[in-house]
């Protein structure tokens, strides 16, 4: 699957379980289960799927945020868990978040101004506050804004919109190879939406960085991503390039995914979650495939064994479905 | 809906299909699409402020149709086709 270095991201075999709490307690869950990604160089991968398929976990994973139970996360031929001293502090610069609520990105009473300034003084990219100053103003240059709209300004003086631009200028100050953008645009006014999109597409060719797209929105992944992976309940259950997965669409999650699109209605579809609540934990806990108890397909095996990852044949790259539907009667 | 007015209220497909207020306009022609790869843009100028809105509609700063009555008069919605609904000088 990999041919070296033609990816910046490997994600090796990961698992995060968590011990369930409350009613649930001495459960346990795999939010992200066997997961192997790869992240090409240049490229934007979306990862998608509905409300509590382990998207999240899976970025705080790669951010080295929270532990894996099991798995490998590999940054440039780095494993990030053994990472120490001087090649933690370059993966914790080379590799930025970027999260949906840029109001929680910024501490609330401080000048946004001082805190990009502390940033670059912080990871050490500025030794001065002459040369931070110059960093923050080339990174805020970038997605549209100046030094002198920030300064002196506190998050709350911002629309969203303009915040989340601020946010993706703080993550710029390092120079990063690699964003993870976690639904950076689900809580951003609609009409300056594709604004922040347009920024992080500008990003990747202009500067060749790597992005990880975290959405609910099939649209913008199509819109931003060359690659793209589909989760349900911590499973990849399908992932490819992303003309091929979204046009024509094999696995019965996918597709159904596809469909349950919510109406075209700009101010609805954003917050469009497609959530089973009460299902959730029962189909984490299925020993078969994740989507079994939905499936129209679904047969005794299904419900009963984890299906294979089967190869589909593609022009444009490795495309796989994790389904035994296309076992039975191939793809 | 646009600086906490309705600028456009009717059937869904309608307004998809055929908006008639700039903003609703522009909003649609900038959606992403599966299938659609051409780059979209979004409006130019921010989200007004609705502590001091605009004077007149609150739309006019971004509006690339704008007129000097739009300036001064806040449209009112007015009915474009039954149950369809829209609020801009331009819809006489
Ligand atoms: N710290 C935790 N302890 C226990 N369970 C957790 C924890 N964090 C997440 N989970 C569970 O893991 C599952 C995956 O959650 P996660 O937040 O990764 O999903 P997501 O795909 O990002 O969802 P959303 O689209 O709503 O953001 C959920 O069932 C969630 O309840
Ligand atoms: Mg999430």
């Amino acid at each position: 699957m990999s041919t070296l270095n033609s990816s910046i991201l490997q994600i090796k075999d990961v698992t995060k379980v968590f011990k369930l709490g409350g009613l649930l307690f001495g459960s346990e869950l795999s939010a992200v289960d066997h997961v192997s990604l790869e992240v090409g160089r240049e490229k934007v991968l979306s990862l998608v799927g509905e409300s509590g398929s382990g998207k999240t976990t899976l970025s705080r994973i790669i951010l080295g945020l929270i532990e894996p139970t099991n798995g490998q996360i590999l940054y440039e031929d780095l494993d990030i868990r053994n990472a120490k001293g001087r090649q933690l502090r370059r993966f914790r610069k080379e590799v930025q978040p970027i999260f949906q609520n840029p109001f929680e990105t910024f501490n609330p009473f401080k000048r946004v101004d001082r805190y990009l300034l502390g940033s670059a003084l912080g990871y050490k990219v500025a030794n001065s506050k002459s040369e931070a100053r110059r960093i923050v103003s080339e990174a805020l240059d970038i997605v549209g804004l100046s030094y002198t709209m920030v300064e002196g300004q506190f998050p709350h003086e911002f629309s969203g919109g303009e915040l989340q631009r601020v946010s993706i200028a703080r993550a710029l100050v390092t120079n990063p190879r690699l964003l993870i953008a976690d639904e950076p645009v689900s809580m951003i006014d609609a009409s300056t939406r594709m604004g922040i999109l347009n920024i992080l597409m500008d990003l990747r060719k202009r500067f060749s960085m790597s992005i990880v797209y975290i959405t609910h929105d099939l649209d913008t992944a199509y819109y931003v991503s060359d690659q793209i992976a589909v989760m349900c309940r911590g499973c990849v259950v399908e992932c490819g390039d992303v003309e091929d997965v979204l046009t024509d669409p094999v696995h019965p999650y996918t597709q159904m995914l596809l469909k349950c699109l919510p109406e075209p209605d700009p101010t609805r579809r954003w917050e469009g979650h497609i959530e089973l609540a009460g299902l959730e934990v029962k189909e984490y806990e299925t020993a078969g495939c994740k989507f079994s108890k939905r499936c129209p397909n679904s047969e005794d095996k299904c419900l009963k064994e984890r299906p294979p990852d089967v190869e589909v044949e593609s022009r444009s790259g490795y495309r796989f479905v994790k389904c035994w539907k296309c076992v039975r009667e191939g793809v | 809906m646009y600086a906490g007015k309705i600028v456009e209220m009717g059937p869904v497909d309608e307004i998809y299909g055929e908006p008639q207020h700039p903003y609703t306009k522009f909003l649609i022609s900038s959606l992403p699409k599966i299938g659609d790869k051409e780059k979209k843009g979004s409006i130019s100028g921010k989200p007004p402020s609705l502590v001091k809105p605009p004077a007149g509609c609150r739309f006019n700063p971004r509006c690339p149709f704008m007129m000097e009555v739009c300036k001064v008069e806040e449209p009112v919605l007015k009915e474009v086709r039954p149950d369809h609904h829209a609020a801009c000088h331009l819809l006489g």
